[in-house]
């Protein structure tokens, strides 16, 4: 994680130093904050991940981790997926995304239907019944709250 | 003396429009209940009260969030003794020995300590907070644009040093925060920056879409990781009211707390969970002989952590309210939701702000006193809720953040982009990074630039002039030192020093 925002951080700031160098004419330079920012920021990535390299995971802590890592590198991707993203999250992380690309498209009551039922039913295993209670009754909430008390109206979709 | 009773007659409007208490107690209604559930904290209610109120005219908008900012402070503490998951980290300490209490069977007297004491404290800090910050305001008024720069970078340095986990950690989500800020049109001289040429990033990200991404999703799919783990137990609840005793027999733990509570909620970046840890551990140190032992039940235990985390609700809004700079995330969301209905917040709120300071200030005083009879209701009905399993609270939290992000600006595209930063959110949660610092670097971030650039220009874009300007002034000179002294400490220096002292003595 510290590599990729390193990564980002470097990437920003010569985006940063670009801004700057275009925009010399003006007398106040909009890319001055944000170089100053990014640079900031690298630095710290650097600090971090040089801490991170010296206080690496001692051996007798590596029980867990796949121990002949070059005898398959999928083994090795397939544990660290694991662990950043258990089975659980991965389901309602693809859930959510499906119901934000959802909500433009039948709308907020429909996705949200879908959403709701699915992923109480996934975690909840099987109780299909109060799962069905659970989603019809938030949804009328919502409904009675959002358009009826706040007035705002909730996506409608393109169907 | 002249500002406090300026103060106190502009916040008397409330009682003209006494609509302004209904929507009050309805907030710290809402309040309370959102933060008595595990996983909805403080700043996602009040993020969800700001998108709800956005349309609504300033008073009734204010008196709910701070209803909403009070009521779920104390909240958190209902989860934390009923079920051992505090739903605020404000209520963090309160579980060490409410929830053995509960075990007890002395549920229904743990939760009417925590309402009393929630109450006392919160009603202390207001009044601080009425006396304080009018004095505070005239102080700001000497602040130039680069002590501004420094205050807000030691706010972010602070939050940084104080978020749990690895400091740099800390510092890079406040630098990442910035970043997200500095995206979209530049403010004076109009060049857009990192927008891709989208028209929708001209005007930047919405900050409350992002801080809902950060808070709600993400806290949602990181409690996912262990669902098997968290219990639900059913709790007998009979008698709720607490005995004389019981409520001011410890006034001395409950006025220390207090006092702990607003000063840390008053420094930048700090807020009611570390004010809560500190009173605790201070109730633990000075009180000898505690009728039960601290982490098994003792009342002490109950009173330091509660009357320490309302109390620090007046300390934080005195350097949002006086500064512009926010005590803590939640305060960083009020800020936020005084800018989307045009006001700035900072010295000049007080002659300048059409009455909003003096309404502020009477608001969470007002909304501390109301949260006495509401603290003492639905706490039977509460411990039906707080049985729901987690199976079925985290997508409806889901839901919710959804609902949030899209109400603030009626946006599909801030829809999206909370579900990106809540799943980046849960990558950085997963590595140690506190979401915190990126909130309050979003929060910060104009008013970090904007005071950069004037002081960038007044020592002519001169790295060794700006070090000179800050060495020629004391008020700077002290910022710039207490920022120097929160590095060395990360750094671990001074107990390099210490030991080497120590190490020479015995020599």
């Amino acid at each position: 994680m510290i590599l990729i925002l390193a990564i980002f951080s470097l990437v920003v700031l010569i985006a940063s130093v670009n801004l700057m160098n275009q925009t010399a004419k003006y007398e106040d330079p909009p890319g001055l904050f944000p170089t100053v920012v990014s640079a900031a920021m690298l630095v710290c990535c650097l600090v971090t991940l040089f801490k991170v390299r010296k206080d690496a995971l001692p051996e007798d802590k590596m029980e867990d981790v796949p121990k002949d890592i070059s005898a398959g590198a999928w083994e090795t991707i397939r544990f660290s997926a694991k662990v950043e993203v258990p089975f659980t999250v991965f389901v309602m992380i693809v859930l959510t995304i499906l119901y934000g690309a959802f909500l433009s498209i039948v709308g907020f009551y429909i996705s949200t239907a879908a959403f709701l039922f699915s992923s109480i039913a996934f975690l909840y295993r099987g109780r299909i019944k109060r799962t069905t209670f659970v989603t019809l009754g938030s949804l009328i909430a919502i409904y009675v709250i959002m358009e009826l008390i706040f007035k705002i109206k909730l996506p409608g979709g393109l169907l | 003396m002249t500002e406090i009773f300026m103060t106190i007659s502009d916040g008397l409007v409330i009682f003209a429009q006494p609509i302004l208490l209904l929507y009050m107690t309805a907030g710290v209604i809402f309040g309370m209940y959102a933060g008595a559930m595990p996983g909805i904290s403080v700043t996602m209610a009040m993020s969800l009260m700001v998108s709800f109120t956005n349309g609504w005219n300033i008073y009734p908008a204010l008196a709910a969030i701070i209803g909403c900012y009070v009521g779920g402070v104390y909240g958190g503490s209902r989860s934390a003794i009923l079920l051992n998951v505090p739903g605020t980290p404000a209520a963090l300490a309160t579980a060490f020995d409410g929830y053995p209490l509960a075990q007890k069977g002395k549920a229904a007297k743990a939760l009417g300590v925590t309402a009393i004491q929630s109450v006392i404290g919160g009603i202390i800090g207001s009044i601080f907070l009425l006396f304080c910050a009018p004095l505070i305001t005239r102080f700001a008024l000497l602040f130039a644009p680069r002590d501004y720069f420094l205050l807000a970078l030691v706010g972010i340095v602070l939050m940084a040093s104080m978020s749990g986990g690895s400091f740099y950690k800390g510092m890079i989500a406040g630098f990442l925060g910035m970043m997200i800020g500095c995206i979209g049109m530049d403010s004076s001289t109009a060049v857009p920056r990192f927008t891709f040429g989208s028209l929708y990033l001209m005007n930047g990200v919405s900050s409350v879409a992002i801080i809902i991404g950060l808070f709600g999703l993400s806290e949602s799919l990181v409690q996912m990781r262990d669902l098997a783990k968290i219990e639900v137990r059913k709790q007998d609840i009979s008698r709720i009211w607490p005995t004389f005793q019981d409520a001011f027999g410890y006034m001395r733990v409950t006025i220390e707390s207090s006092l702990i509570g607003i000063f840390i909620g008053a420094l930048p970046g700090t807020g009611g969970n570390i004010a809560a840890l500190i009173a605790y551990d201070r109730a633990k140190k000075s009180v000898k002989n505690p009728e039960v032992p601290f982490g098994e039940g003792a009342i002490e235990g109950l009173v330091a952590p509660e009357s320490a985390n309302n109390a620090a609700v007046g300390g934080a809004v005195v350097p949002m309210l006086t500064l512009g700079i926010p005590g803590d995330s939640a305060t960083a969301i009020m800020l936020a939701a005084l800018s989307v209905h045009g006001v700035t917040a900072g010295p000049l709120l007080m002659t300048q702000g059409d009455g909003v300071f003096g309404v502020i200030v009477l608001l969470v005083l007002l909304a501390n006193i109301v949260l006495l009879p509401v603290s003492f209701s639905g706490i039977k009905m509460f411990s039906k809720i707080a049985e729901v399993p987690k199976e079925v609270l985290l997508p409806l939290i889901i839901v919710l953040t959804v609902v949030g992000s899209f109400a603030a600006k009626k946006s599909l595209f801030d829809v999206y982009f909370m579900i990106g930063f809540g799943i980046l959110g849960y990558f950085l949660k997963l590595h140690g990074f506190s979401t915190g610092p990126i909130a309050l670097g979003l929060i910060l971030c104009s008013l970090l630039e904007l005071n950069f650039r004037r002081a960038a220009a007044m020592s002519r874009y001169n790295v060794g002039t700006f070090f000179m300007n800050i060495f020629s002034n004391p008020l700077s000179l002290v910022l710039f030192l207490l920022m120097v002294i929160m590095f060395l400490s990360q750094w671990g220096v001074f107990k390099k020093i210490k030991k080497s002292i120590r190490k020479n003595k015995a020599e």
